[in-house]
């Protein structure tokens, strides 16, 4: 049984959906304001690193990284992370995952809203 | 097993990658994910080819001076590697002719160092002393043993006055670098180039259109130069005669004004004209230098409008006097 990171395409997928993904979170005014399109490239990279992670991928993100990472964002609450988490599937149905796939991508993404929401 | 070398230290690989057999030594290497993704780990072999696995994701420009990310890399040949700015070499040269473009910008050509290698359209730093050094792209093509910068007069700039007022032939000058991203690779020939600078940005521009039309590059390769003023537009003619040669570029000179008279030019803001005047973005690599808050604006907006981010180039102009 491959492992939802390896169905989905592994390293590659995630650079495939990287570019597509941002775009989205750049042009969304629900959540565009949380994100400094200046530093580009960093942003990028940043975003893979969550692609990764949310893939099932290799990471070294934890609990605590996340919830540094987010708590000087002021009013951030959940209605920004379902967004996140809808752009997030409407990426890869863009790149065909299956819907079981990006079902299980979006739990993943879920599991760490807390600590996103310092809460 | 494989060898490294890094620092004048030699290192074994069992089956480790470089990451963490520097860290192991106790080396301070600044990384993050781990996984080949944040590129916190990116370092360069100058001895020896990393393999291909080691360089997924990195652009074409990073990948052709053998930079890697030392997590993913399981070297299978010995590699001597080094930080990624490392590179402080310093070479003597010396000013060969200096020559007014415009008003305010100078071509400065200087005698290429022996053992100076580069790729037209890096830059490097000039300096007049110990104290004082700015940064210039190269403007011309790597086989010469010349090499030409385009000089911008700031008003108050100490280093464009000196260059401008006091430095003459045979002065010496140091050089350092080569550095930066942003050049001409002849990966695919046929795709579309977009060059956009404003200013003295011409000069990688110009370096890089140079080394495209060497390659044989057969895609439209479409070069907008912006100045505020049509007086800004230097090179306009040597521009106008390479574009009636080949018919694969095409050369948009934009103003942001011009007499009511005259419309030889594109007027109006160059990031909109490039969006109205360009189509098919998301096949095009794009590479923009100069004022650097409008380079970066274009950046997103191309980015936005369906380029690919990692065939977007910038080469962001900061001056300073």
């Amino acid at each position: 049984m491959s492992s939802l990171y390896e169905r989905i395409g592994g390293a590659a997928a995630v650079d495939a959906a990287v570019d597509t993904f941002y775009r989205k979170v750049l042009s969304d005014d629900r959540v565009n304001g949380y994100f400094d399109a200046v530093e580009m490239d960093a942003q990028i990279a940043k975003q893979k690193g969550f692609l990764t992670m949310v893939f099932g991928g290799p990471n070294s993100y934890t609990g605590q990284d996340m919830r540094e990472g987010h708590k000087h964002l002021i009013g951030l609450n959940d209605s920004h992370v379902d967004a996140i988490i809808e752009l997030l599937g409407k990426t890869l149905q863009e790149l065909g995952v299956a819907e079981s796939d990006i079902a299980e991508v979006a739990h993943i993404a879920n599991s760490v809203r807390d600590d996103i929401l310092n809460r | 097993m494989s060898h490294i070398q890094f620092e004048n230290q030699s290192f074994s690989l069992a089956k480790e990658d470089v990451l963490t057999v520097l860290l192991n030594a106790g080396l301070e290497i600044p990384h993050n994910c781990r996984s080949g993704n944040c590129q916190s780990c990116l370092m360069k072999a100058t001895e020896g080819t990393p393999p291909d696995t080691a360089q997924q994701g990195l652009k074409e420009t990073l990948k052709a001076q053998s930079y890697f990310l030392a997590c993913q890399c399981y070297p299978k040949e010995p590699l001597i590697i080094e930080r990624p700015a490392a590179n402080e070499s310093r070479y003597e040269s010396v000013l060969i002719s200096k020559q007014w473009l415009s008003h305010n910008v100078i071509q400065l050509k200087l005698q290429r160092p022996s053992g100076f290698h580069f790729y037209a359209g890096q830059f490097v730093t000039l300096w007049k002393d110990e104290q004082l050094g700015r940064s210039y792209s190269i403007a011309n093509l790597a086989d010469s043993d010349l090499l030409e910068f385009h000089i911008r007069i700031i008003p108050d700039g100490r280093f464009s006055n000196w260059i401008a007022h006091e430095a003459s032939e045979r002065q010496s000058v140091q050089l350092q670098g080569p550095a930066g991203d942003c050049f001409y690779i002849d990966d695919n020939l046929d795709r579309d180039l977009l060059l956009v600078g404003t200013g003295t940005g011409l000069a990688p521009l110009q370096g890089i259109l140079h080394s495209a039309l060497k390659a044989g590059h057969r895609g439209q390769i479409d070069l907008f130069h912006g100045a505020i003023e049509p007086t800004g537009l230097y090179n306009s003619k040597q521009l106008s005669e390479i574009e009636a040669q080949h018919e694969q570029v095409s050369y948009h000179p934009c103003v942001l004004k011009q007499d009511a008279q005259t419309t030889a030019y594109l007027e109006g803001n160059i990031s909109e004209l490039v969006l109205q005047n360009t189509s098919n973005l998301a096949s095009k690599k794009a590479y923009l230098c100069g004022d650097p808050e409008l380079v970066k604006q274009l950046k997103i907006k191309l980015f936005l409008a369906g380029m690919n981010s990692k065939e977007i180039y910038l080469d962001a102009f900061e001056a300073s006097t």
